[in-house]
């Protein structure tokens, strides 16, 4: 019996599946051969390993929550990311981007006013800057009166209230008597300008007194 | 860096641009209306009636011939109770033209039209040593009073309407 023989019979030996015939002649090879026997125990060691996977038992795996949690997951977007039903596997939940509201639009594009990116975004803002700045120190008010008590032209005293420098022009919508004193000079006496801003109908009075006259105008007219 | 410093530039520039197109387009101070007699008049002539009126704190009959002054006066001098129309003139001035008056008191009043502008007549004033120029809108009316007389004041009102 050559080695050939003998190593396909070894492992129908092995497994106990041999003739009478073939086992002694296998016993017989064994017997005469170390190398063969240790081949046989490593043979015998791995059966004996399959036959424990076969026969043993697994621990029970609790599969109950994995359908629920699917569902979960399809029904909406508002669910938790699950607890992992099956060490291991876990339920993503995919990030959904809201579109942008018109306040993030409008910063994105300042940002890219400021920043450049838009040249004609920073030239407007730029410009319009400028027109606010420009404007608001243009309409500014006038002066003061001086301590003489003539007022500087144009400007008007009405009972302590500000003096206001009207701008060339301006006509409220129904003041039919509205009138303005572009500049006053005096050789002397006082100069006043009462203009009845509650009533844009009432003329304009241009005041004009000096002291020792008959006339009283300690409280002007209003 | 360069290149943002290039923007800046021309950003700036053009803001500039933009920004001083649009206030030179825009109404001027009404300080430009000082030098001389500016005259920027789109109407030729104006009538300019003149009313001298006495105001007394004394209570009196009300003048008919104030007409429609004479609601104004009671509300413009609340401490005068009696109104009377001394003198009253009415002249057609044409553009740079002026006239006077002379006023109880024995005082000049000199007036002269400078024009009319953004619907607003021009007049210079000048009486018992004040001297003035005034815009009063096209058919308004507006005072100058103040100085004494007989126990009472002068009141000026003064009308102007462009010549239709």
């Amino acid at each position: 019996m050559n080695a050939n023989e003998i190593n396909t019979l070894l492992y129908l030996y092995a497994d106990g599946e041999c003739s009478a015939d073939e086992a002694k002649r296998v016993e017989a090879a064994l017997e005469s051969d170390p190398a063969l026997k240790a081949e046989l125990a490593e043979l015998r060691q791995v059966s004996m390993f399959a036959a424990d996977a076969f026969t043993s038992t697994t621990p029970e795996v609790d599969l109950s929550s994995v359908f629920g949690d699917v569902m979960a997951r399809i029904d909406g977007e508002s669910v938790e990311v699950a607890e992992t039903a099956i060490d291991g596997v876990r339920v993503q939940r995919e990030a959904t981007e809201e579109a942008p509201g018109a306040l993030a639009k409008f910063g994105a594009w300042l940002k890219s006013a400021f920043t450049f990116e838009a040249p004609m975004a920073s030239a407007m803002v730029a410009a319009a800057v400028a027109l606010v700045v420009g404007g608001a120190y243009l309409s500014q008010g006038g002066d003061e009166g001086n301590s003489n008590g003539i007022t500087t032209p144009g400007t008007t005293t009405v009972a302590g209230e500000t003096p206001r420098r009207p701008s060339e022009g301006e006509v409220p919508a129904a003041a039919r008597n509205t009138a303005f004193v572009d500049n006053v000079e005096v050789a002397e006496g006082e100069v006043r300008i009462e203009i009845n801003e509650d009533d844009p109908e009432q003329p304009m009075v241009l005041w004009h007194t000096v002291e020792g006259e008959s006339a009283n105008t300690g409280e002007q007219g209003l | 860096m360069f290149l943002r410093i290039d923007k800046w530039l021309v950003t700036l520039g053009a803001a500039l641009l933009m920004s001083g197109t649009a206030l030179a387009a825009g109404p001027t101070d009404g300080a430009s209306a000082e030098a001389g007699i500016e005259v920027v008049a789109q109407e030729a002539a104006i009538q300019l009636d003149v009313t001298v009126i006495h105001a007394t704190k004394k209570q009196r009959a009300a003048d008919g011939k104030l007409d429609k002054l004479g609601r104004y006066l009671t509300k413009s001098f609340k401490k005068y109770k009696g109104f009377k129309q001394l003198d009253k003139t009415s002249e057609k001035l044409e553009l740079g033209k002026g006239g006077s008056l002379t006023l109880p008191n024995g005082k000049e009043l000199s007036f002269r039209y400078d024009g009319t502008k953004k619907g607003f007549i021009q007049l210079y004033l000048e009486v018992d040593g004040l001297k003035t120029k005034v815009r009063v809108k096209d058919g308004g009316t507006f005072f100058q009073a103040g100085r004494g007389y007989k126990k009472g004041m002068i009141v000026l009102a003064f009308d102007a309407q462009t010549s239709k």
